[in-house]
């Protein structure tokens, strides 16, 4: 090889660099366009506050809460909201608020950290078969047809029968449940990213598999995956109250919003908040996702919206 | 279209056979001798020793599968570790209920849901397209047990207008169907909407307002007709959402359906009735996607054309 030669070689790789640099640079602006939009959504931004608050109480529910979730009252025993208790008390005598403020921790918990667990597999299996293609794609896939074949709550029953209730569990059964659609998304945008000219002269530089789909192939999805996520969330926060509602969730004293349900139905006659509350605790966190995530959805993807 | 119809059937074989593999290990999953499960605890170990060789317990697992297969496909799903009757028979007593419950669920879905989404988009930007969304956001935002739960308490003990638990007439099943129809209506409009206001925006529509046909006419033989697609998507999606709310409703409402059989499974840990009513909801679910496949064929002509080269 003569000397011209390598000095053309190190120009087109350092051609080939730039032009994959310069997909960082998009990416940083897209942020920040993305940032702007979505602040312009009166909707998400409302949903965004929401979810401040109740991540806040569910740090700080040692603090803010007014009295201890778990003090059991006989003397105070369904008392309906006022001066002292704001929401009542339970059967138990134990504050109502306190016990919601707490809930949030269960919620908030299980909706992000079963989403976690759902994006890691969904990503490494979608990736994976996306970008391999062929006979792995081909077996990955069948296994996601599979997954896709339950109804989630059906399937997260089983899991939690199989398991046994709990909050650990319940992480390990919503995040089973739920990496399969995350997988299929990721496939769909590997595959199409999987031709493109920053990907071909990545590979032409010669950079391993590995490095590619971390720092080429992912970080042009991360958009589809964010939106996922986000509206991910509340649909795990409502399965895992369903769960809890059956009594498969998290067990006694924890204080989670769907088994307060589940337990305030005995009293739904003479004390109808110990079922109402919990219920209305629940809508405004799915709620304040569903806002933030169809807003934000709207701000990455301006394309999608109407 | 043969072909189509033919290559869709024959893809949902392995998926079953998964499905079946699935239920299947993860019963084998539960800690404990199911048949210690079956007894109460004072069974000595050698008649529990005996009884797990007849059942064939001590089989290597894919011989124990085996079995579980061939069995299922002839409709023996065993025996009630509970009651003792043939988990097969009471999936057959309680399915009708929780079908009533899901069609009428469904209706109730389909004909709020489609009128708040036509209004919504024929009416963009307005009081009643804000209006018509908010609510449709509430809806997929409230547990569908909370929804139920409220329901009883205002309209059965308050109001007393209907009864809350049972299942003896068309008056017990008002409030569960609404009850588990409200999230399913929510989704219908906010898909109706938003399939209409794209085909709204299409030249053929124009066409249909240039050559002066009756607003009426343009929604609902133009419009309504070509937004359909995606909506007909959301109600074969959601047969899942219907059959796993159900649970959920009929444990709400009393109702001797499908779902109840399964959380009773679980409460008395009934480790057959479980497994065998997972597997059957779970058919039942793929074999409802595949009849939403095969509409789309019938829907829309592209699919039918391409023969289904693409799937």
């Amino acid at each position: 090889m003569t000397r011209g030669n390598t000095a053309d070689h190190t120009n087109m790789a350092n051609n080939m660099r730039s032009f994959i640099g310069k997909k960082h640079i998009e990416r940083e602006s897209l942020l920040r366009n993305t940032w702007r939009r979505l602040l312009r959504n009166k909707m998400a931004v409302v949903g965004l506050i929401l979810i401040i608050v109740l991540t806040l109480l569910a740090i700080f529910a040692g603090t803010v809460s007014p009295y201890d979730p778990y003090q059991q009252s006989f003397r105070e025993k369904l008392q309906p909201p006022n001066a002292a208790h704001l929401l009542g008390t339970d059967e138990l005598g134990r504050d109502m608020l306190s016990r919601l403020i707490y809930g949030a921790r269960i919620s908030l918990s299980v909706g992000l950290i079963s989403q976690f667990i759902a994006v890691i597999i969904g990503i490494i299996v979608g990736a994976v078969a996306g970008y391999f293609g062929g006979r792995v794609d081909n077996y990955l896939m069948r296994l996601t047809d599979m997954m896709f074949a339950f109804p989630d709550l059906l399937f997260a029953m089983g899991i939690m029968f199989a398991l046994g209730p709990g909050l650990i569990n319940l992480f390990i059964a919503l995040g089973i449940v739920g990496w399969a659609g995350m997988a299929r998304l990721v496939r769909g945008q590997v595959l199409s990213l999987r031709e493109r000219e920053f990907i071909e002269a990545a590979r032409a530089i010669g950079e391993s598999d590995f490095r590619i789909i971390m720092r080429h192939v992912l970080p042009n999805c991360m958009a589809p995956i964010i939106i996922s996520v986000t509206l991910g969330i509340p649909g795990a926060i409502m399965a895992e109250a369903g769960l809890s509602f059956l009594g498969l969730g998290a067990q006694p004293p924890l204080s989670s919003w769907g088994q307060m349900i589940a337990f305030g139905k005995a009293w739904m006659r003479s004390a109808p908040w110990l079922s109402i509350y919990p219920g209305l605790a629940i809508m405004i966190t799915v709620l304040a996702f569903n806002l933030f995530g169809d807003g934000l959805r709207d701000a990455l993807d301006p394309r999608l919206k109407d | 279209m043969a072909v189509y119809i033919f290559k869709r059937i024959l893809n949902t074989i392995p998926v079953l056979l998964g499905i079946s593999i699935i239920t299947f290990l993860l019963m084998n999953w539960v800690p404990g001798n199911p048949v210690m499960m079956m007894f109460e605890k004072q069974t000595d170990p050698a008649t529990i020793e005996r009884i797990s060789k007849e059942m064939g317990l001590n089989d290597p697992l894919y011989v124990q599968y085996g079995r579980f297969l061939w069995n299922a496909v002839r409709g023996d799903l065993g025996v009630s570790f509970h009651t003792k009757e043939p988990v097969s028979q009471a999936i057959a007593e309680r399915f009708p209920a929780t079908v009533q419950l899901a069609l009428l669920a469904m209706a109730v879905g389909l004909l709020i849901g489609l009128s708040m989404g036509i209004l919504s988009a024929v009416k963009q930007n307005t009081f009643w397209d804000h209006g018509a969304m908010v609510v449709a956001l509430l809806g997929i935002s409230m547990p569908v047990f909370w929804v139920g739960i409220l329901l009883q308490i205002y309209f059965g003990l308050k109001w007393k207008l209907l009864p809350i638990s049972g299942w003896y007439g068309f008056q017990y099943m008002i409030l569960p169907a609404i009850a588990l129809g409200t999230r399913y209506a929510a989704m219908i409009a906010r898909m109706t909407r938003s399939s209409m206001l794209e085909v709204i925006r299409q030249d053929f529509i124009r066409t249909a307002r240039a050559k002066g046909a009756r607003e009426r006419s343009v929604v609902f033989r133009h419009a309504l007709k070509n937004a359909m697609i995606p909506v007909v998507t959301i109600i074969g999606m959601q047969v899942g959402g219907l059959l796993t709310g159900a649970i959920l409703t009929e444990t709400v409402f009393g109702i001797p359906g499908l779902g109840r059989l399964a959380y009773e499974a679980i409460s008395f840990r009934d480790y057959t009735m479980i497994q065998g009513t997972v597997l059957f909801a779970a058919v039942i679910y793929v074999l409802s996607n595949l009849v939403v496949d095969l509409s789309y064929a019938f829907l829309d002509p592209r699919i039918r054309y391409e023969g289904g080269g693409s799937r």
